[in-house]
This record gives C-alpha cells, sequence and structure tokens, in this order.
C-alpha cells in the first residue's frame, strides 16, 4: 500500500508529523510511506525511519517566481507538471495531506481512487475536508479556539486515522552535524562534558511573537550569574541582530555566552540542541526541535501561540501562559488590550519556572508551589494511546515521577562511534545527489549540491581531526582527501563540471572507502 | 568564477574531415561546416578507459573537460539512467561527443523522434567522428539542430513539437554556451506548457477538469497565497 504524507513548509509543523508517522507505519508495516516536501527540508524528512522515499519540491522558490519573474511561468509549470505526475502515478491509496491550499491542491492532483484525509480540493466546491478529525478541528479553530484542548500533533494523529499518542517527536541527529555541534559549542568555550548548557531562542517568525531581548538579557544574566549556567543563544541569520543586542546589554555576563544565532543548519540545531540540558523560548520551530532531540523546554505561549494546541509534544516540558479572556490572540497587530499576555509573563516568572523545572526533573521535587495567578505554569503529560495533556504544575505532584530522566546525551566522539561510517553515508548521498544534478543539467541546483558536498567533506575532516582515531587518518587526510578536495574547487571554479564528477566519483570515493576499510567496515559506497 | 564563455580560441590541430554522410543527409547543415576551421579551441584527450573525451580551452590555461576523462561510457550510461522519459519525442540540449545521445536512444528505444541541439559546430564535427553519432545521420527521425541561430533553432522547435515532449540536458555542453540554451530552454517550456495544455496531458482530475489545468490552477493559488 502506498502513502503519501504532505507537508512542504515549517520544520516545526514537519516535525511535529513524526509521531503520525510512527502510527501509519504501526497501522501499515508494509505500507510504502513518501513525503512530499520542500526542498529545504529534505534532510529534516529524510532522517525519519518512518519514511520510505522523498520527494521535494522548491516551492518557496516557485512561488517567489510565481510572483516576480513571469517568463520562468513555463518552466515552473512544467516542473509542477512533471512531479504531480510522477507522485499520481504511484497510485497512493491513502493521502495524508497536512497543509491548506497548496497541499490541499496538490493532492487533489494526485489523487486517484485512494482516500484523502485531512483537506484536499474539489472544482466544485472549493476547499474541502474529507474526514471528521479535519472537520473538527477546523471547526474548532473557526468558531473558538479555547474550545480546543488537544495539541495538533494528536490531531494530525487522528486525522492520519492512526491512534494518538503512538509514538515522539523524531529527529535523528547525523554524526557529522552532530560533531559539527560540538565544535561551534568548543569554540565558544564549552567542553564536551559541559552538563550546564541552556538554549535561548530569542527571536520567532514574526515580531509579535517575540518577547524581546529586553526580557531576555535578565534571564540569561539570572542563568550565568546565579545558576552558574553557559547560554547558548540559537536563531536565524535574520535574528542575529537581537542576539547583538542582548550580550551588548549583558555586558561582562556577555562573555558567559556562546552565540549561535545565524551559525546552524537544521542538522546542527539537532546536535547543538542535544548537548543542552534546557531550551527557553517561546512558540518556535527550535522549541520542536528540542522536543525531537529529547531535550527539556520552558516555553512562553502568548499572542496567538496556544499551548494547548501547539504546545512541546511529549513529557515533562514546561509552560508559562497568562491566560487572558481574550487569549489566543485573533488579531496581534491590532491588539486593543496592549498586548497584556505577552506583558503579563516577566524574567521573574521565567526565572521561577526555570527554578521548578530543574528541581521536579533533578531532584524530584514532589510539591511544586507556582504562587502566581496571573501567569500560569503547566507541564506536560502524555501516555500511549491517549491525547497529550497540559496539567497546572500545582495540581500534579505525581507529575515529578513520571517525568523521563535527561534523554542521554552524547557528550564525547568516541573512538569506537560509527562517526566515520555516518560521515561516509553522507558523503555518498550527497556524491549521488550531485551525479543526479550533473545529469538533470541545471547549473544551479549541480552548484547548490556541489557546495553541500563540500560542506559534507569539510565535516568530515573537522570530525576527523577532532576524534580519537587509528593511526593513519592523518596520512589519508594530508595526502589524499585534503588535496582531492583542493583539486574540486579548482575545477569548479573553472566550471569544468566533469572534472569536478570524475574527482569526486572515483578519487574521493576511493579516499572515503580506505577511510571506513580502518574502521573494520566493509562495503561499498 | 568565469561565466561560460563564447569565444573560441583556436588551437592547432589538424581534423580529419569526416563529412560524407552529413553530406548526403542534409545540405543546410554541411553548408555549416564547409567553412568552419576544423577545430578551434578544442583539444581531443584519450581517457582511462580507451575512448575519446575532447576539452575546451577557455583561455589563461583553463579548460573544460566534455566528457569524462575516466569514462566517457560509463558517464553517458549514467546520464541516460536519469532522464524521465515519458513521451515519444525528445528533445537533447547539447550533443558533445555524442555519447549519452547514443546511450539514450539504446535505452530508450520506444523514442520515435529525437531532436539532438548543439550549439557547437566544431564540437559537432568532432563528434561525428569520435564517435557512433554518425550512424544516426542516416535515420530520419533523429534531427539535428547544429550551430547558434537561436531564431531558427526556436523556430524549428516550434513549429515541429505538436505533442507533448522531455527534453534533456547535458551539462557540460550547455554550460559552455549559457545564453543560447536559456534562450532555447525557453522556448521549449513555453511550448511544451502550451502543448500539455491543449492536449489535457491524458490525465483527468475530474469530470470536467483536465490535469494539465488543474496544474494551472496550482499555480493560481500559489501566486496569490
Amino acid at each position: 500500500m502506498n502513502i503519501l504524507v504532505i507537508r512542504t513548509h515549517r520544520f516545526g509543523d514537519i516535525l511535529q508529523t513524526s509521531p503520525m508517522l510512527r502510527g501509519l507505519r504501526e497501522k501499515f508495516p508494509d505500507g510504502k510511506i513518501s513525503f512530499l516536501t520542500g526542498s529545504d527540508m529534505t534532510d529534516l524528512v529524510s532522517s525519519n525511519p518512518d519514511v520510505d522515499e522523498v520527494f521535494s519540491i522548491p516551492e518557496k522558490e516557485y512561488r517567489w517566481f510565481l510572483k516576480n519573474r513571469p517568463e520562468q511561468h513555463p518552466r515552473v509549470y512544467n516542473e509542477l507538471y512533471d512531479l504531480l505526475s510522477e507522485l499520481r502515478g504511484r497510485d497512493f491509496r491513502l493521502i495524508v495531506n497536512r497543509q491548506y491550499e497548496f497541499g490541499a491542491m496538490a493532492a487533489w492532483l494526485v489523487g486517484g481512487v485512494g482516500e484523502t484525509r485531512g483537506g484536499t480540493f474539489s472544482p466544485e466546491e472549493g476547499f474541502v475536508f474529507t474526514d471528521d478529525a479535519s472537520r473538527e478541528l477546523f471547526e474548532t479553530i473557526r468558531t473558538d479556539r479555547r474550545r480546543n484542548g488537544r495539541n495538533l500533533v494528536d490531531w494530525g494523529c487522528r486525522i492520519a486515522g492512526v491512534s494518538p499518542g503512538c509514538g515522539d517527536m523524531v529527529f535523528r541527529v547525523p554524526e557529522t552535524a552532530r560533531s559539527d555541534a560540538g565544535h561551534l559549542l568548543a569554540e565558544g568555550g564549552a567542553k564536551g562534558d559541559d552538563d550546564s548548557l541552556v538554549a535561548v531562542q530569542m527571536g520567532a517568525a514574526r515580531s509579535f511573537r517575540q518577547w524581546g531581548a529586553e526580557n531576555y538579557t535578565p534571564v540569561i544574566r539570572w542563568l550565568i550569574k546565579d545558576r552558574n549556567k553557559r547560554v547558548v543563544l540559537l536563531g536565524s541569520e535574520d535574528e542575529e541582530g537581537l542576539a547583538e543586542t542582548a550580550v551588548r546589554c549583558l555586558g561582562p555576563e556577555g562573555n558567559g555566552v556562546i552565540n549561535l544565532t545565524g551559525a546552524t543548519d537544521l542538522n546542527t540545531l539537532g546536535g547543538v540542541l542535544e548537548r543542552c540540558q534546557y531550551l527557553i523560548t517561546g512558540d518556535t520551530g527550535t522549541m520542536h526541535m528540542a522536543a525531537a532531540v529529547g531535550t527539556p523546554i520552558l516555553a512562553l505561549f502568548y499572542g496567538t501561540a496556544y499551548p494547548w494546541e501547539t504546545g512541546p509534544y511529549g513529557a515533562g516540558h514546561f509552560v508559562l501562559y497568562a491566560d487572558e479572556p481574550c487569549s489566543p490572540c485573533l488579531v496581534p497587530e491590532g491588539c486593543v488590550c496592549g498586548h497584556r499576555c505577552l506583558k503579563a509573563i516577566t524574567p521573574r516568572h521565567v526565572c521561577a519556572a526555570f527554578d521548578i523545572a530543574e528541581s521536579m526533573r533533578e531532584e524530584g521535587a514532589q510539591s511544586p508551589v507556582w504562587s502566581d495567578e496571573t501567569v500560569r505554569l503547566f507541564v506536560t503529560r502524555r501516555q500511549p494511546g491517549s491525547d497529550q495533556v497540559l496539567i497546572p504544575v500545582n495540581d500534579s505532584p505525581e507529575i515529578a515521577e513520571g517525568m523521563s530522566p535527561l534523554p542521554g546525551r552524547r557528550v564525547t566522539n568516541r573512538p569506537n562511534d560509527n562517526g566515520i561510517e555516518s560521515a561516509v553515508c553522507a558523503f555518498s548521498g550527497q556524491r549521488d545527489i550531485l551525479v543526479r544534478q550533473f545529469c538533470l543539467g541545471d547549473r544551479q541546483s549541480f552548484v547548490d549540491a556541489f557546495s553541500q558536498l563540500i560542506d559534507r567533506l569539510h565535516a568530515t575532516v573537522r570530525y576527523l581531526n577532532g576524534s580519537r582515531h587509528g593511526e593513519g587518518h592523518e596520512e589519508i587526510l594530508a595526502r589524499e582527501l585534503m588535496p582531492a578536495i583542493e583539486e574540486t574547487h579548482t575545477a569548479f571554479q573553472s566550471e569544468d563540471f566533469v572534472t569536478v564528477l570524475d574527482i569526486v566519483q572515483y578519487r574521493l570515493t576511493s579516499v572515503m572507502e580506505s577511510l571506513v576499510r580502518r574502521e573494520g567496515f566493509h562495503g561499498t559506497i | 568564477m568565469q561565466n561560460g564563455s563564447e569565444t573560441e580560441i583556436p588551437l592547432p590541430y589538424e581534423y580529419p574531415p569526416a563529412m560524407r554522410k552529413i553530406r548526403d543527409r542534409n545540405g543546410i547543415v554541411t553548408d555549416l561546416f564547409e567553412d568552419r576551421a576544423p577545430l578551434g579551441s578544442l583539444e581531443p584527450v584519450g581517457t582511462d578507459s580507451g575512448s575519446l573525451t575532447v576539452r575546451r580551452h577557455m583561455g589563461g590555461g583553463v579548460y573544460r573537460y566534455i566528457h569524462s576523462a575516466v569514462d566517457p561510457q560509463r558517464e553517458a550510461g549514467v546520464w541516460a539512467d536519469c532522464q524521465s522519459v515519458h513521451s515519444d519525442t525528445a528533445v537533447i540540449l547539447g550533443c558533445g561527443l555524442g555519447y549519452h545521445a547514443l546511450e539514450f536512444a539504446r535505452r530508450y528505444r520506444h523514442i520515435r523522434q529525437v531532436y539532438l541541439v548543439e550549439a557547437d559546430e566544431q564540437l559537432f564535427r568532432l563528434a561525428l567522428d569520435a564517435s557512433g553519432i554518425s550512424a544516426a545521420i542516416g535515420d530520419c527521425n533523429v534531427h539535428f539542430l547544429i550551430g547558434r541561430d537561436r531564431v531558427s533553432v526556436g523556430r524549428t522547435l516550434s513549429d515541429s513539437l505538436g505533442s507533448p515532449f522531455t527534453y534533456h540536458l547535458f551539462l557540460p555542453a550547455t554550460s559552455l554556451y549559457p545564453g543560447f540554451y536559456a534562450s532555447v530552454i525557453r522556448n521549449l517550456d513555453e511550448r511544451l506548457r502550451a502543448v500539455r495544455l491543449a492536449a489535457g496531458g491524458g490525465r483527468s482530475c475530474g469530470r470536467d477538469d483536465p490535469f494539465a489545468a488543474g496544474v494551472e490552477k496550482l499555480m493560481d493559488v500559489m501566486k496569490s497565497a
């Protein structure tokens, strides 16, 4: 049975489909699960063990061309036609669409005789929902979001027709990304066994979803000075200004901050979060990534964010929420309440919540006390087969017993780990992508694939330099790997793409094979 | 990085004329070659596998290979395997020495009409002698569009392609003349979209809504969102 899941953008939302994918795998153990996602999300989906095949579409690029470059419309049309036509040929018996408009229309075009769940399109009726769970979710959100007590992850399971709570959020950090994360943290002064790291994500996609550097700064200062933590700032390139403002305001305490804003891709973000003891954040994609790698979260919810809907998924995460009558907000940019829900949460609340979270998790505090009535502190609880719930900490002394301990973290590169094998797999995967792009003939795609391949090779070099491996690796690095990388660069500069490919396919592949042979791994790459 | 230069730097090389077959087939194509210098900046080079490849000198000691210097046949096989072929007409952009076009023909025998576009006349001359491409000259279902006359190539393709087709790019050859091939690709995309919409693509999403029109509708939604 062929199954297609559609979700093309927003990495947090894509990660939120992982429990549903687990449920589909359990329900259809012999089924083949395909996933249609955005080109920039391919890594995220392909690392999921419950996905057999990934189809990617440069949706953002297409939207830009459609709005700005009319001369590119025929190309976009033909590429969309080819992709959807190929998907249609797969004869999917079940399509689970987790995205409005684009996803619904794609589901309509791809769908044949099979069942579509989660929303599709009809020429007569427009966008329609074809299953009860989708209709119920849409009606609840449309009429009164406060009636919704169910996390979207659990909604996703119901929409797909699988039982809620059947799996955790999942993201498998590649070994090279784990190594890169280690290097980034080490450059910032964190040792491999540093267990004092607390990640802070200050930014958010929309300005009205940001708590502000002025609020985060005192929390960061308190973590460094009073709790002896090292703070790791995370965020996208767009949020670098926000991070710089916070570091500047911190003054001398700013030295205790490792600023990785704009420095991580999705894989490395997972690797950094895995090393952190906690993440403090608003409702962001980074929050879902932390949940997917098992890092405890203290989340701040306000504005449009509604914790019952999109709160961190998993047991033992904490959520601060000022439950104003007008929350969750429908018009954040035109708020007539003076953003009361956001301003209600103060640095003092965050610090107090952090202490409670830490004591419940690490010391097993049985009777946490949260005395504030304006801002409430909730903890997440999840049990297999049922929906996740949010419980006020005061009402749940038993929660501490049910909280899972901190997941095991790999803090150093051990000599017998599978780092080399993982690096070589990453190389061979990217090499195959490069060959494919060469064959498809699009120059820009080839250039992009080459750039990613070089990134992976450099990650391998960094990994080898930073790990304790058997003798001979230094020689291979110096005599074979580095000169070959250098020559691909020279050929690439001349746009001699054939020579680039010759070096990658023959010399670099041979070097990689000799590296894995030294590790005792025998196979062809 | 250098842009794909469309200039030629002559090299001293005597190319043995092997034009008989193409003269028999097509006088217009032959005329293109009659007054051309035999090789210009192209340099044939032997490969590890014993086949011939060719590299083009770009000036300043920089050159670009057109086919693998290790094993051009293997490269051509991989290229052909990667192509998605779902109609009986194909356009191949960039011929080089013709290895990949021959592999394409071997693998996809159902293809009835092939249009082979090569911007570089000298490269095509070399192909006629270096690979089996000259055998295709006698095949009336293989159409050669040689040279860089954008208008003529565009018009010929538009006039000839009346049903859905696929087109396939050979990057090392197309990247030598990016302006020319970009223009041809734009023409092909416009033509392909037009024939798909006209033909309905042979697939239907509903009683009155053909697949081809559905894709157009999807684009409207993406544009307005």
